[in-house]
């Protein structure tokens, strides 16, 4: 076995469906009524941990304000959309923006525009123009690094003209169930794993799966931390770990984890801690939650 | 019998065939073969040798196969054309992996019922070409920060032109017209500052295109206007024509986009004519390209008038006996519309025809297409919405075929393509 390894034997690790966990999302988004047809302010000052309960700095970690208007859409079809990933862009009859410099932490609808265009806010933020719903980015690319998101009701009875946008903790409830899903087996001892989940076909959420939404891979090590450990403490899964390496995937279906690196750019070289996870993430998503998450048994 | 001895005594005999998938552009495979005598020959290909290369002749031979899309494993087959056609063996090759970063559409229907050029932006900027079947079968990354308007297959068949420029708040210097060969392997670029929307290719290769022109106006201030530049093949650059040629802002109104902000071109080769739109005049305009006259004007600031006016309107096609129109803002309530007029320029009113809103009502408060098909389906593009139908005609026109971009997903202008070979 030693001598396989030294000579860099290479082994495939097939990922399957019944490897993958469960995973309920419930978002609540907090709703604020506000003055129709009017400038109103926003401030996010209070945003100090966003929708995984990650603490953030506001001041420089928002780059990007957008307020989303779904003409069709009532505030719970929009979160469950978000939750399962399934809004397309018909749903949405146009958006408007603001890039805040650093250190600011308010701003209004008024400042917003669509790339360079002004929108004239009396006219778009209207009683009877459907869901209306903020969302704080880190990043400019629309649908992508969202950390908070608040629905904006405007009425004609009332007259609010500032809304401070809370913490995003709690937004965000996940029920995980990492327990009834058959680890993936991997040989501890192998010079490299090449990691393919071209077999998968659900995600997390038991929908159909698009095999190219999985872009980003992450691997954690954990020692003297359990399965029910992580279930508890799910948007820890990082700041549990001893170790942490990541991938990009630009396109197919497979990854080896000896390519895998940590943030200081250490690779993957073996397994030799109590638990691994790994687990898979879509960036253009707009649940942030991975779409596929497995426990490797070496 | 090896092929090679086969063909050693046939008259233009087959020598060695190879097929490359590009390394840059995954969908495409690159054939190369060679023959003892100057033959036509092309290549069958497809997952049931359903396709076609156009002829090439000479005894070097490469040729781009297009129209697949990803991960796919296909045939390929090169003949020898004449009398008796000589056939090549059939052989294999398995096109790679999509990217990622493409965006990922869902689709409700069979076809299109054409190729769509069609740049995405939003999520990803990247000239695009999908299959009838909405698949990609062709992309390209811009990287240059700017957006994508307008894609197309150059005339000469090498590859694909697009425009990469900026029309949302000021135009940018640094706008260039694009030429990227099918396998990705040059890119090669033309600058052309203040690019706006919309650009077409002329039977010799001349390129025309819409340039924002700016002159002071009467008060000492600016406006903002467009122009009609041509590049040559030769890369000779002619502005043919200017809105100042039929167009005054003192009479003619513009508004916050600016004096006139043209959005879509059109060229008609047979009558050597331009048709340009302006968003801030809600007006369309039949330029004549050797006078630099308007022939006609139909619209807010024209002299043809509309029972039902469209409003910000963005692409059109003018048909035999109507104009078909995309209208961003003419129904209100965020909601835009396909608007049919008669053609009726002696007459001096276009009158309503048709229209089609989509179920539930989708809104593009820029861009947007039209396309009409030979048997009178309607292709629309609803950009900024990220949907493409293909609906039949009548009053209630059934949906044919529906493709939807995920949230962040949006389109730009399609140019439909019955083949990908020119």
């Amino acid at each position: 076995m030693l001598l396989l390894a030294a000579l860099g034997c290479s082994t495939e690790v097939l990922l399957a469906d019944e490897g993958n966990f469960t995973l309920i999302a419930d978002l609540t988004i907090p709703v604020f009524e506000t003055a129709a047809a009017a400038d109103v302010g926003i401030c996010w000052d209070e945003l100090v941990s966003d929708l995984q309960c990650q603490d953030m700095d506001a001041a420089v970690e928002v780059d990007n304000v957008q307020l989303l208007r779904f003409p069709y859409k009532t505030q719970e079809e929009v979160e469950v959309g978000i939750e399962v990933d399934s809004l397309q862009q018909a749903d949405m009859s146009g958006y408007v923006e603001v890039q805040p410099p650093d250190g600011d932490t308010c701003s209004s609808l008024g400042a917003m525009d669509f790339r360079g265009t002004p929108v004239d806010v009396t006219q778009e933020y209207t009683a009877d123009g459907g869901t209306y719903m903020l969302s704080f980015a880190t990043g400019t690319e629309l649908g992508k690094g969202t950390r908070m998101l608040a629905f904006l009701t405007p009425s004609a009875s009332s007259d609010v003209m500032a809304v401070d946008v809370p913490t995003g903790c709690g937004t965000l409830e996940v029920d995980v169930d990492l327990s009834s899903l058959t680890p993936t087996p991997v040989k501890k001892r192998a010079g490299s794993w090449l990691v393919d989940w071209r077999e998968v076909t659900t995600d997390s959420q038991g929908n159909e799966l698009r095999l190219a939404d999985l872009d980003t891979v992450t691997m954690a090590a954990y020692t003297g931390v359990t399965a029910a450990d992580l279930e508890a403490d799910f948007f820890d899964l990082e700041s549990l770990a001893d170790s942490v390496w990541r991938a990009e995937v630009a396109s197919g279906t497979q990854v080896e984890l000896t390519e895998m690196v940590t943030d200081d750019g250490a690779a993957f070289e073996g397994f030799d801690a109590d638990l691994y996870v790994l687990a898979f993430f879509c960036s253009s998503c707009t649940n942030p939650a991975p779409l596929y998450l497995t426990v490797l048994e070496p | 019998m090896p092929w090679s001895l086969l063909f050693a005594c046939t008259p233009g005999g087959l020598g060695s065939v190879t097929a490359t998938v590009s390394d840059d552009i995954v969908t495409v495979v690159t054939v190369d073969w060679t023959t003892d005598e100057e033959v036509d020959s092309y290549v069958r290909y497809g997952v049931d040798l359903e396709h076609q290369t156009p002829v090439s002749n000479g005894t070097e031979h490469t040729v781009p196969l297009l129209g697949l899309t990803g991960s796919t494993e296909l045939s390929y087959q090169v003949v020898i054309d004449g009398d008796e056609p000589v056939e090549g063996p059939v052989e294999s090759v398995t096109t790679g992996d999509l990217p990622n970063d493409l965006p990922a559409f869902t689709t409700d229907g069979g076809s299109a019922g054409a190729y769509m050029s069609v740049p995405v932006v939003g999520g990803v900027t990247a000239p695009v070409i999908l299959t009838p079947e909405g698949e990609v079968t062709w992309y390209w990354f811009d990287e240059r920060g700017l957006d994508v308007y307008r894609a197309f297959p150059s005339g000469d068949g090498t590859g694909v032109y697009y425009n990469a420029a900026s029309v949302s708040g000021d135009p940018s210097e640094a706008s260039e017209l694009v030429h990227v060969t099918w396998d990705g392997g040059t890119e090669t670029t033309i600058e052309v500052p203040l690019l706006a929307h919309d650009f077409v290719e002329h039977a010799d290769g001349t390129l025309g295109m819409i340039v924002v022109e700016y002159r002071e106006g009467e008060d000492g201030e600016e406006v903002k206007g467009d122009q009609i530049l041509e590049i040559a093949p030769d890369g000779t650059q002619t502005v043919v024509w200017s809105a100042w040629d039929c167009y005054d802002p003192a009479v003619h109104e513009g508004d916050d986009s600016g004096w006139t902000f043209a959005n879509a071109l059109d060229w008609d080769e047979d009558e050597q004519v331009y048709y340009i739109s302006f968003r801030s005049q809600s007006t369309i305009t039949k330029v004549n390209r050797e006078t630099g006259a308007c022939v006609w004007a139909a619209g807010e600031s024209g002299d043809i008038e509309l029972d039902e006016e469209y409003e910000h309107q963005h692409q059109f096609q003018v048909l035999e006996s109507s104009l078909l129109v995309f209208d961003n803002d003419g129904a209100g309530n965020a909601t835009s519309r396909v608007m049919e007029y008669s053609l009726d320029v002696e007459g001096g009113e276009f009158q309503e025809i048709w229209s089609y809103q989509s179920d539930p009502p989708v809104y593009s408060f820029v861009l947007g297409d039209v396309n009409r098909f030979d048997g009178g389906d309607t292709l629309v593009t609803w950009s900024v919405a990220g949907q493409i139908e293909r609906v039949g005609s009548g009053d209630d026109p059934e949906v044919q075929f529906k493709l939807n971009g995920a949230l962040g997903d949006a389109f730009a202008f399609n140019t439909v393509l019955d083949s990908l070979y020119r």
